[in-house]
């Protein structure tokens, strides 16, 4: 590419992401990332944190406190209609800035890749060309400059850490990789095909040496946490967005998308999906499989270990998108970079290739585009919004479910091995969906305690298994179930009113229960036990109290998708209503 | 070499152009306060809250709206600030949090906006499953339950998608006015306890 023509794009590309700065865009984010930066501005790191509802990795903090900073040198964050104003220029000027520069970033690695092709081990080619098409690609434009979010900041980093391995400065990838990682948390997928890639091209010294270094960064990165005693803090920041959003898509067109008719937010992802295995578990099941095929593939692959490596993050990052639920529209970016880096090293035409990675972008725009104007119509291109309808958002889910299985088809037809290995893992799924649903295939009983409800509330504690309510306030408080001293291995503890909402698909005859007050109760407790069915009243038990023995009852759920448990609290007020669904089976 | 210039630099200009317009309308526009669902950070709080707020000991028993006909009781350990206002709001003073991010009590007027005018007649539950739209960040209704208090009040209690609290609607004999609660960090006995006692009281 000529050097003119190339500044020329580089320019375009710079002052259309300027351009775009002004937008609001997913005010939400923009709205949170002032308020955390904030409380870490005024209160710190550790007397911030705890006044705000912060949910990423504890180490960003510093960075959203850093963005703030920059932010008082010029104006005054106190100053509330103007700090809060959805159209603050200069905030939204130094948030957007950084995914910019990333961007800028990204191209500058491929750049510095083409330079040094052959010591890095990628194939001689064009790399100039990758950068501009990631620069002018409509994704990279609209993630960071648009919509405020910093995906690219983490995608630059995760290339970074592998510009550091591929230079076998393991300890420092190590570093960088987890870096990328407490930015953003999502890049927690790739540690494992990552770090086994450093082992397979520097060898295990140099593994230990990555995993050292990913260790030291941890530590260093949420020391003051640490000193602080507030470790349980940056365990929460980890794992406390598992189930945070428990729907079948966040607006990501994917086969979850399709199975909700197109309403993945409204539609819970603990509804059953094959037989009585829920669509949660069905999510999870294919995501491991196909993270078992790509480490599988990129330990067999003969064209090199870097080849398999970033097969392995195309698979990995893609599956990540499509197959687990709760996913979000924004999860599938980081393939914008990858497979402009996969490229080279294959034999596709340029054309086909070209063709496909279009098709890829085009629609995947139309996702980030429709998940953005759903919450926000004025932020998106008005001209792009009359094609927000349920038929084209379930027309794009299928190309881009498509496009992953044009993906592993190539892959299988390179490679005998490759192929043998996709036909494993499907068997293997198969096997798993069938596995669970064994009691179904032979008609055996369903502890309740083994599905897990829509929704679930309790009028104090909150629902335990195998244990009374109030097991939620702490392991001292725990104690097995019992009703007047008759003890139960399983059932379900509770605390009037309570209601528990169950998919049960119309797979089960009858529903067994015993039921009572818990023993854990004090002397006032008194409750009714109610079933539903489809919002059908199907029980009502009398008015229980605290000293009487455990009842049973056998209810006819034919036919019943929808099955509710709800304690009532006897119209006494709920004091001392420890209710217990004891040992409570559904029976095909 | 000369016409990539000349294209170069037509390019660049009208871009730059189109960057000043857009900066132009972004700085006409007022645009609107976006505040962060759920409780959080907003800004630093005197300690404790301004004296120059009426300030309720806590003591308990029954608080009564300063602009409008409601009233409740309360608990001794709940201590309460009167921030008034056009929603006739009670917050809760909790530590050193701005009571402003701990609202209880208040009251919508649905004449207040255009929008909201569509919800004064009939029943009150389509205003509580579309009450979420004013508020960017909250994305969707959880659950809705319809009841009635012990003072024989109809209301909703409402979550909802991205929220942190739950929110309750009562319908009051003047269709124009909802009172609506929120639990915030409130023990949810204490909050269960306001809401059975929360009566519109006939002028």
């Amino acid at each position: 590419m000529k050097r003119p023509l190339f500044y020329l794009l580089l320019a375009i590309a710079f002052l259309m992401r300027l351009a775009l700065i002004p937008n609001p865009g997913f005010e939400a984010d923009v709205s949170f990332w002032k308020s955390w930066g904030l409380a870490i501005l005024d209160m710190g790191v550790i007397k911030g944190l705890p006044l705000t509802n912060f949910n990423y990795p504890t180490p960003f903090a510093y960075f959203l406190g850093f963005m703030v900073w920059i932010y008082r040198l010029f104006a005054d964050p106190h100053n509330f209609n103007e700090f809060w104003n959805n159209s603050n220029l200069l905030f939204l000027t130094i948030t957007k800035i950084f995914p910019i520069l990333a961007d800028f970033g990204i191209a500058g690695a491929f750049l510095y890749i083409g330079r040094h092709a052959k010591r890095l081990s990628f194939p001689v080619f064009n790399y100039a060309l990758c950068s501009i098409i990631y620069l002018l690609n409509p994704l990279g434009l609209f993630d960071g400059a648009l919509w405020g979010q910093i995906d690219s900041v983490g995608v630059l980093l995760f290339l970074l850490a592998l510009l550091a391995s591929l230079h076998r400065f393991s300890f420092l990838a190590g570093i960088i990789f987890m870096i990328a990682m407490m930015t953003k948390l999502q890049n927690m997928i790739y540690g494992p095909i990552f770090f086994l890639f450093i082992w397979q091209y520097l060898g295990y010294e140099n593994l230990i040496k990555a995993l050292g270094g990913a260790m030291l960064a941890f530590g260093t990165l949420n020391g003051q946490f640490f000193l602080n005693h507030q470790a349980g803090r940056v365990l929460e920041s980890i794992t406390g967005n598992y189930d945070y959003f428990p729907w079948l898509s966040l607006n990501a067109y994917n086969p979850w998308w399709i199975f909700s008719g197109a309403d993945g937010q409204q539609v819970s992802d603990k509804v059953m999906a094959i037989g009585i295995i829920k669509a949660k578990t069905v999510g999870l099941l294919a995501f491991s499989s196909m993270y078992l095929f790509a480490m599988l593939q990129q330990i067999k692959e003969k064209k090199g270990f870097l080849y398999g490596f970033l097969t392995s993050l195309i698979l990995v990052n893609a599956s990540f998108f499509l197959l687990q639920t709760q996913s979000h529209d924004r999860y599938a970016f980081p393939l914008s970079v990858f497979l402009l880096l996969w490229f080279p090293f294959t034999k596709i035409p340029f054309k086909l290739f070209a063709m496909l990675y279009s098709l890829f972008t085009l629609v995947y725009f139309y996702n980030l585009h429709t998940a953005l104007i759903v919450n926000y119509p004025k932020n998106g291109i008005m001209l792009l919004n009359s094609f927000n309808t349920p038929f084209l958002t379930i027309i794009a889910s299928i190309i881009l479910t498509s496009l992953l299985i044009i993906f592993c088809i190539y892959l299988a037809r390179s490679s005998r091995f490759i192929s043998y290995f996709l036909l494993l893992i499907v068997g293997l799924f198969i096997s798993a969906i069938l596995f669970l649903n064994t009691p179904l295939m032979f008609q055996k009983p369903v502890s309740l305690t083994k599905i897990t409800p829509i929704t679930a509330t309790a009028g104090y504690g909150s629902r335990q298994i195998n244990m009374p309510a109030n097991a939620a306030f702490g392991f001292d408080k725990w104690s097995p179930l019992s009703v007047q001293y008759a003890f139960y291995k399983t059932g379900i503890g509770t605390h009037a009113p309570a209601r528990d909402v169950y998919d049960i698909n119309r797979k089960f005859k009858t529903f067994s229960t015993d039921y009572g007050v818990d023993t854990n109760g004090g002397a006032q407790g008194s409750v009714i036990f109610e079933v539903y069915g489809d919002e059908k009243l199907l029980f009502r038990s009398e008015l229980i109290k605290r000293f009487e023995l455990p009842k049973h009852a056998e209810i006819d759920v034919t036919g019943v998708k929808i099955l509710e448990l709800v304690v009532t609290d006897g119209g006494n007020g709920n004091f001392d209503d420890h209710a217990d669904w004891l040992n409570p089976i559904l029976i095909p | 070499m000369k016409h990539t210039l000349v294209v170069a630099i037509g390019v660049s200009s009208a871009l730059i152009l189109l960057i000043i317009l857009q900066h132009n309308l972004a700085f006409q526009k007022n645009g609107t306060i976006v505040l962060p669902a759920g409780g959080t950070y907003l800004g630093p709080t005197s300690s404790p809250p301004s004296p120059s707020l009426p300030f309720l000991p806590a003591s308990g028993g029954a608080v009564h709206g300063q602009k409008y006909p409601y009233s409740f009781q309360t608990h001794e350990s709940v201590k309460l600030v009167a921030l008034g206002g056009a929603f006739d709001i009670y917050a809760l003073s909790i530590n050193n949090q701005p009571p402003e991010n701990n609202v209880l009590i208040g009251v919508d007027d649905l004449n207040r906006t255009s929008e909201l005018k569509k919800y004064i007649k009939g029943s009150k539950r389509a205003y509580v499953e579309n009450w979420w739209k004013q508020f960017s960040a909250l994305k969707g209704v959880e659950t809705i339950t319809e009841f009635t208090n012990k003072k024989g009040m109809k209301g909703y209690k409402a979550t909802y998608i991205n929220g942190s609290t739950e929110d309750v609607f009562f319908e009051t004999p003047d269709p124009k006015y909802v009172i609506h609660l929120a639990n915030g960090p409130l023990d949810q006995k204490i909050f269960d306890a306001i809401v059975d006692s929360v009566l519109w009281e006939n002028e």
